[in-house]
């Protein structure tokens, strides 16, 4: 009897039942040429699965274990090939916070008469200064629309912690609280320059999307977080 | 076991269906990378004591269809620019890298996207047909005459480069 394709392929590949596997060992033996088409069928799969087996065993790369660290606070979401600068504490803490505070060198060196938007504790980046105090007190809602510093999106992030977006004239990023100081987990400095600042501000968008738990909060929301003190 | 470290565990795996999805390192990172983010945002979305690699795969195969469909138009574009100034370089460079390739890679990439999911979920990720038909929601014996087609062009591209 013939064996088409389609059944010798599902034997290689283990979908048969006992009875039709038998109908098709009993067809092998009768045909050598079945035989070999069987031997070329495995033999592909046993190439494919060499091709691809290194994938398996090779370690996760840190960009894709650290979006699934639990351990890693606030967050760390590993960037992608995007102008953010992951400042993800944890196993990093030391590189990524020499390697922010040089970016941020502009925002933080700036009019040495004002407070820096930016200072660390214990290792990380935290807001101060005006910008602890519009993270603090400035609702997306009545902000004014020249305001300093704009406040984007509020939202609860995935672990818990709520987050806001911000933007100032250089700096803009995401901060999330905890023990009562705004965390910066990610930041960019800002440039000035048509599209750019639009594109830039679109990324920031997306990066707070894959961080949040649920939808961004609304005005009412934003206020009651507000006034439990962002808790 | 937390969400979070169920879906660590399959990354290997995720990872090797993004590399074969995409034939690209760097893409396939990318890939995998969207994938986990989407999958820990519609976490609610899958069901506890239903497979969790198979809603993952599922997860990064849409995003990969969505990217495809994304490049065509881009390359579609640049096929357009490229006709108008009457330069062809460009079709070299795609050559040139092409035959960097590995024997494996070049066959794969002669198949169609929809004969290469099904080898990719079948051949390398070990998915029995049920499953692999649901992942890609297609009939099964659509799945089956894919996996016909694909296996014979990879072994007629395999034959042809030995």
């Amino acid at each position: 009897m013939t064996i088409d394709a389609a059944t010798r392929m599902a034997y290689v590949d283990g979908e048969l039942d006992a009875i039709a596997r038998r109908r098709v060992e009993r067809a092998m033996a009768d045909d050598p040429t079945l035989a070999e088409a069987v031997a070329r069928d495995r033999a592909l799969r046993q190439t494919l699965g060499a091709r691809f087996a290194p994938y398996v065993e090779a370690p996760v790369p840190d960009r894709l274990a650290t979006l699934l660290d639990t351990k890693v606070t606030p967050i760390s979401a590993a960037p992608r090939r995007s102008r953010f600068v992951s400042l993800g504490l944890g196993r990093w803490m030391q590189g990524a916070v020499i390697a922010a505070t040089l970016v941020l060198g502009i925002a933080v060196g700036r009019q040495t008469a004002e407070i820096g938007p930016v200072t660390t504790r214990e290792g990380a980046l935290v807001a101060q200064g005006r910008l602890a105090s519009a993270l603090n007190t400035q609702l997306a809602s009545t902000q004014p629309s020249d305001a300093p510093i704009r406040i984007g999106l509020t939202f609860r992030s995935t672990n818990g912690a709520i987050c806001r977006t911000f933007e100032e004239q250089q700096l803009q990023g995401i901060a999330c609280h905890a023990g009562g100081r705004w965390g910066l987990v990610r930041t960019a400095v800002e440039k000035r320059s048509g599209t750019y600042r639009q594109a830039s501000s679109d990324s920031l968008a997306s990066v707070a999307e894959t961080m949040m738990a649920g939808a961004p909060f609304s005005a009412a929301a934003e206020i009651a977080a507000k006034d439990k003190g962002w808790q | 076991m937390r969400f979070e470290e169920q879906l660590l565990a399959l990354v290997p795996r995720l990872r090797r269906f993004a590399m074969s999805l995409s034939r690209n390192e760097a893409d396939g990172d990318d890939l995998c990378q969207m994938a986990i983010e989407r999958a820990l945002k519609s976490r609610d979305k899958w069901q506890p004591g239903t497979r969790l690699d198979s809603w993952a795969m599922t997860v990064m195969r849409n995003i990969w269809i969505d990217e495809v469909r994304a490049r065509k138009r881009r390359a579609e574009t640049f096929v357009a620019a490229e006709a108008g100034d009457g330069i062809g370089d460009g079709g070299d460079r795609r050559v040139e890298a092409t035959v960097e390739l590995g024997q494996v890679d070049r066959a794969l990439a002669t198949l169609p996207d929809e004969q290469r999911e099904a080898i990719a979920l079948v051949l390398i990720e070990g998915f029995a047909y049920k499953e692999a038909a649901d992942i890609l929601g297609i009939p099964m014996g659509t799945l089956s005459s894919r996996l016909v087609r694909g296996r014979e062009a990879l072994m007629q591209a395999l034959g042809e480069a030995a």
